[in-house]
């Protein structure tokens, strides 16, 4: 059995509490060199959120921050966890006059392009003279980078819960649908089936059969496969010379995918055994037969959103990859949460409704029915429970030198928007995990609200491309004024 | 009056208070005289599907010559614009396998790439993109279609038409005759040696002729090529205009009206001369003429009106408990069945079909609408005493466009503008405060009208409720469900109401008699069918092309087979030009 030189590295005596894959937790390639590993994770709502996500006005650490009720599911890993008031993504956009006064409000088709991209969809199209335009992501700048890419079976994994055909505002779906982009003009989609995605984790995770254990009827489909792929990319080759540029760019971006199956053929169809870590169960859940607004007999949105926390933790544990971009919603989701109770919110927290009957609405419903509507309120609360339950499964996952894989992570959960009124200020920030002891956790920091007094999400990525991921770029995102990025130093541990 | 150009872009724009007087005080004006440089029109008069009798193909290039057929002139040197190449979509995937080939597999499902582009359509060029993910998918479907096709003899037999073994005229053969169905066009000899290898590769892995080819199949099916609807420039780089080749006019062809690759008889026509006007038109009656046409009908109709949204539209049951998904399904499926006598009967006028008395019901959507069951079945019914008539008193539009447990006449006036008029109203501003906090029995059940004219008294947002809430005002008697209803719970409904511009009108057939006088509803319909007809959006270069078209249409009966024979017949369908 392959248990592993990994394993043995670890080091002993570390008893494990999976709560779900009864396995052992591999310990990062780079771990082995005493380099802790590093993760990122961003997880995307739409829609903004109620106003019972904020955690105050000023700025406070330890126990003199208290978490909102929208955010108190997360009470178990607050020690882990940084929440920053008035981050803003409106530079990418903003028309400022006379530098105080800012066009804060892109729509549902614009605003989710920025979000881990921190431009302007509308410029890079126009700019382009491409339907499908944005720029490339900060978790895509993290896969690409030569200290990240080669680690892992996977450069990054895309999953998601949507089940809805959501409106995208008269612009390309790619951008409402899509938080993360491989390049301006490439999208990667998520994958909702549970089934494909376990599917994948399982491919990539596979290794190596000792020698003279190779199965030869393997073998031979594989060569058979290659062969089908040689012609396919030989003919396209052909073929894009007598197209024009537009249309080149098009066949590149199907080259490449050839390239990718062939690869990932070649890598894992033959010769390979299924490794410790994927040896959980196939889920049966299917995302969804068809596009469904809302529960059915055969779905439902918590049991979905359940199973995707284990295959992220089962994606981890794999180390098929590092980075993991989640949509918990396309933008502008119109799902009916009919499986989530209805709560009560005051500034103290949140109580069950009187009724057991009481279920939440159709999400865009809710975000535009007020600023501290219970159905609002409720999703979003909703959703810091699920979100917190995956970050509880991580830190239950030990992660060498007394660390957890938490602590190896930054988990980002936010929306690209501020909530009812669409404004791209004041938006809903939290990270969670330590970021390979790179993040002073434990705080809530806040920021005027204003402009030139809040802090551009831009800026957060800066930092933890720098000092988080240790991936010097001279820049990340756009600001319409030109101004050049700046650290956040609250957020880093001295 | 006429609408001056000016006004129309501003109501395009969506200028609040300037559009509502552009809309509202058009008085039936629908073939205006200000098309470009006032220039006449020679619209020949001949009645739909009467064939061809322009010019042909005489004048290859000069991108002027006037067609003529189905009445829809174009007179003016128009730029046909380009195109980028076209991924099959899902549904065009499906269908294509299926009709080449015969496999009975439908490999495309919910999992795939979704397509829906800023165009609304889902065949629209610019949005199509193969990432790895999606080619998995495709490879995985090549690898099952041919599988398929060779367990299954009468299948195999049409593609395996020689036996021989290792023989190159053999195999050769058949990468030719199997290569032309599925790309569309004859391979070129350099392709054939690419295919050809597929072959001899799998012989060397000691399959014998038979799997060696299925490989062969596999390969073309999981090729760019097959994937991607394609037109070839001379020069890639020239805007010089230039006529499609045979082969490229009948994917155009087949695409649009069938949703799937040509036939063997168009791929001869293909062949022959397929350019030329007169064979043109025969095919294109040919598929016009044949049931598989209702791919088109609805697929259109599904996408511009919404239609394939209706059977899982949110309904809170507690406040609406009439609704059930089979009821929606019986909405859409009224909506395509009415759709489609429009798009196949040419003495039906565009206009009817906000005016036509004419419903489709099931015995769920019969009892909704008030009138007696069917005896099975879906029944076409012309009933005088059900309160309502046309597109705009069926359930399909008047469920979608209110919320899910009231009417919401505000978007009932802006589903009216977006979508039937193409019109887009400014967006809601920032900061916005709805009518209700969350759906509860006093807004589902109390009066709407009262509480938005509350609304609107504040200045801010009665600029843009003006122009919208009035539509929707008058149509207060259907619920958020389209069912008829004589009072709120609370009095009686008021279904009269006055524009900004103090026209008044009551009711259905008063806002109907309104939309009537509206010109974009030709030229609205005239641009979602050309911009599905190339799977492209409308662009400024098209702008005076579709002005002629609705010249020319509107002079004669605007039926939807003549737009559809004229948007085939004219240049911007058989030219191109490269560029892009």
């Amino acid at each position: 059995m392959n248990i592993s030189r990994r394993t043995v590295l670890r080091g002993a005596g570390v008893a494990l509490a999976l709560p779900w894959l009864a396995s052992l937790a591999p310990r990062a390639a780079g771990a082995a060199a005493g380099v802790a590993p590093r993760r990122f994770l961003p997880i995307f709502f739409p829609n903004g959120s109620a106003e019972w996500w904020r955690p105050g006005t000023a700025s406070a650490s330890g126990d003199a921050w208290q978490l909102s009720p929208i955010l108190q599911p997360f009470q178990a890993v607050k020690k882990k966890m940084i929440v920053l008031t008035n981050m803003e993504n409106y530079t990418p956009f903003a028309k400022l006059k006379d530098g105080t006064t800012a066009e804060l409000s892109p729509s549902h088709g614009q605003a989710p392009g920025a979000f881990l991209a921190c431009v302007d969809a509308n410029v890079v199209r126009a700019q382009l003279k491409n339907d499908i335009a944005n720029g490339i992501t900060v978790d895509q700048v993290i896969a690409q980078n030569p200290a990240y890419s080669g680690l892992t079976k996977l450069a990054s994994m895309q999953v998601g819960l949507s089940t809805v055909e959501s409106y995208c505002d008269g612009r390309d779906c790619s951008v409402s649908r899509s938080i993360s982009w491989k390049s301006a003009i490439e999208p990667t989609y998520k994958d909702v089936d549970p089934g494909t995605i376990f599917d994948n984790i399982v491919a990539a995770a596979g290794t190596t059969l000792p020698p003279g254990q190779v199965d030869p009827e393997a073998e031979k489909r594989k060569a058979l496969g290659k062969s089908v792929l040689d012609a396919v990319l030989a003919s396209a080759a052909r073929t894009r010379t007598r197209l024009g540029s537009s249309d080149q760019k098009r066949l590149d971006q199907f080259m490449d995918s050839v390239r990718t199956v062939e690869q990932n053929a070649q890598a894992v169809s033959t010769g390979m055994a299924t490794a410790d870590c994927a040896k959980g169960t196939r889920p049966t859940m299917k995302a969804a037969p068809k596009l469904i607004p809302g529960n059915t007999a055969d779905y439902n949105k918590g049991s979905h959103a359940d199973v995707m926390n284990d295959l992220i933790v089962m994606a981890f544990q794999c180390d098929v990859t590092r980075v993991i971009s989640y949509m918990m919603e396309d933008e502008r989701s119109e799902f009916v949460y009919s499986h989530v109770p209805k709560r009560v919110f005051t500034a103290a927290g949140s109580t069950p409704s009187a009724s057991a009957t009481d279920t939440c609405g159709n999400y865009h419903g809710a975000q535009h029915g007020g600023s501290t509507n219970n159905d609002f309120s409720t999703i979003n609360w909703w959703q810091s429970g699920k979100i917190s339950a995956l970050a509880q499964r991580l830190d239950a996952i030990p992660d060498g030198d007394g660390a957890t894989m938490l602590d190896n992570t930054v988990m980002m959960y936010a929306s690209c928007m501020h909530g009812g009124n669409h404004q791209s200020d004041d938006l809903p920030v939290a990270l969670i995990g330590g970021g390979s002891g790179s993040l002073k956790t434990d705080q809530h920091i806040f920021f005027q609200q204003g402009v030139g007094t809040d802090r551009p999400m831009r800026d957060l990525y800066y930092t933890l491309l720098q000092k988080t991921f240790n991936i010097n770029v001279p820049s990340f995102g756009t600001h319409i004024k030109g101004l050049p990025n700046a650290l956040i130093t609250q957020m880093l541990k001295t | 009056m006429v609408r001056s150009k000016d006004a129309q872009q501003a109501f395009v724009a969506g200028v609040g208070v300037v559009c509502l007087s552009a809309l509202m005080a058009c008085t039936g004006i629908v073939t205006g005289s200000d098309g470009p440089n006032g220039t006449p029109l020679t619209p020949d008069g001949q009645q739909p599907g009467g064939g061809g009798s322009g010019n042909g193909t005489s004048n290859p290039g000069a991108g002027n010559t006037g067609t003529g057929v189905g009445g829809l002139a174009t007179v003016q040197p128009i730029d046909p614009g380009t195109s980028l190449i076209h991924r099959l979509n899902t549904a065009e995937y499906n269908n294509t396998v299926a009709d080449v080939l015969g496999t009975t597999l439908v490999p495309g499902d919910g999992n795939w790439a979704s397509e829906t582009a800023a165009s609304g359509f889902d065949n629209d060029a610019g949005s199509q993109i193969v990432d790895a993910k999606q080619y998995k998918l495709y490879f995985d479907a090549s690898t099952k279609v041919a599988a398929d096709v060779f367990a299954n003899p009468a299948l195999k037999a049409k593609v395996v038409t020689c036996a021989t073994q290792d023989d190159a005229a053999c195999v050769d053969g058949i990468i030719n005759a199997t290569g032309l169905k599925i790309f569309r066009r004859p391979l070129t000899p350099a392709e054939v040696t690419t295919y050809h290898k597929v072959y001899t590769d799998a012989r060397g892995l000691s399959l014998t002729h038979e799997p060696a080819l299925q490989q062969v199949v596999t390969a073309l099916l999981a090729s760019a090529e097959f994937l991607f609807r394609m037109e070839f420039d001379a020069d890639p780089a020239s805007t010089t205009v230039h006529d499609l080749s045979g082969y490229e006019l009948a994917s155009r062809l087949s695409y649009f009206l069938w949703q799937s690759a040509p036939d063997d008889a168009l791929l001869k026509a293909a062949a022959a001369d397929l350019p030329k006007n007169e064979t043109r038109s025969v095919q294109l009656d040919r598929l016009m003429g044949d049931a598989t046409y209702t791919r088109t009908t609805r697929g259109f109709i599904g996408q511009w009106l919404g239609i394939r949204k209706v059977a899982t539209h949110a309904v809170k049951l507690e406040f609406l408990p009439d609704w059930s998904p089979t009821l929606g399904n019986a909405m859409a499926e009224e909506a395509y069945a009415y759709f489609d006598e429009f798009a196949k009967t040419p003495t039906l006028k565009w206009q009817d079909f906000i005016t036509a008395d004419v419903n489709f019901v099931d015995a769920n959507l019969a009892k909704l609408y008030g009138m007696a069951p069917p005896a099975a079945g879906i029944q076409r019914v012309t009933n005088k005493d059900d309160h309502r008539f046309g597109f705009l008193g069926m359930g399909a539009f008047l469920a979608l466009s209110s919320y899910e447990y009231r009417t919401a006449p505000t978007l009932r006036g802006r589903w009216i503008l977006l979508n039937l008029l193409c019109t887009p109203p400014r967006e809601p501003p920032k900061g916005i405060m709805p009518l209700d906090a969350m759906p509860n029995a006093d807004a589902a059940e109390g009066n709407v009208r009262a509480r938005l004219e509350m609304h609107r008294k504040s200045p801010s947002c009665a600029a843009c409720h003006a122009v919208l809430d009035p539509w929707g005002l008058a149509l207060e008697n259907f619920d958020a469900i389209g069912k008829y209803r004589d009072a709120y719970k609370s009095g009686p409904i008021d279904a009269s109401t006055e524009t900004i511009d103090h026209i008044k009108f009551t009711g259905l057939q008063g806002m109907v008699d309104q939309v009537l006088k509206e010109p974009n509803l030709t030229t609205c319909v005239e641009q979602k069918l050309f911009s599905y007809s190339l799977g492209r959006e409308v662009t400024p270069t098209d702008t005076p092309y579709i002005a002629q078209v609705d010249k020319a249409w509107t002079a004669d009966t605007p039926s939807l087979p003549r737009l559809v024979k004229g948007l085939v017949m004219a240049d911007t369908f058989r030219k191109r030009h490269g560029g892009l």
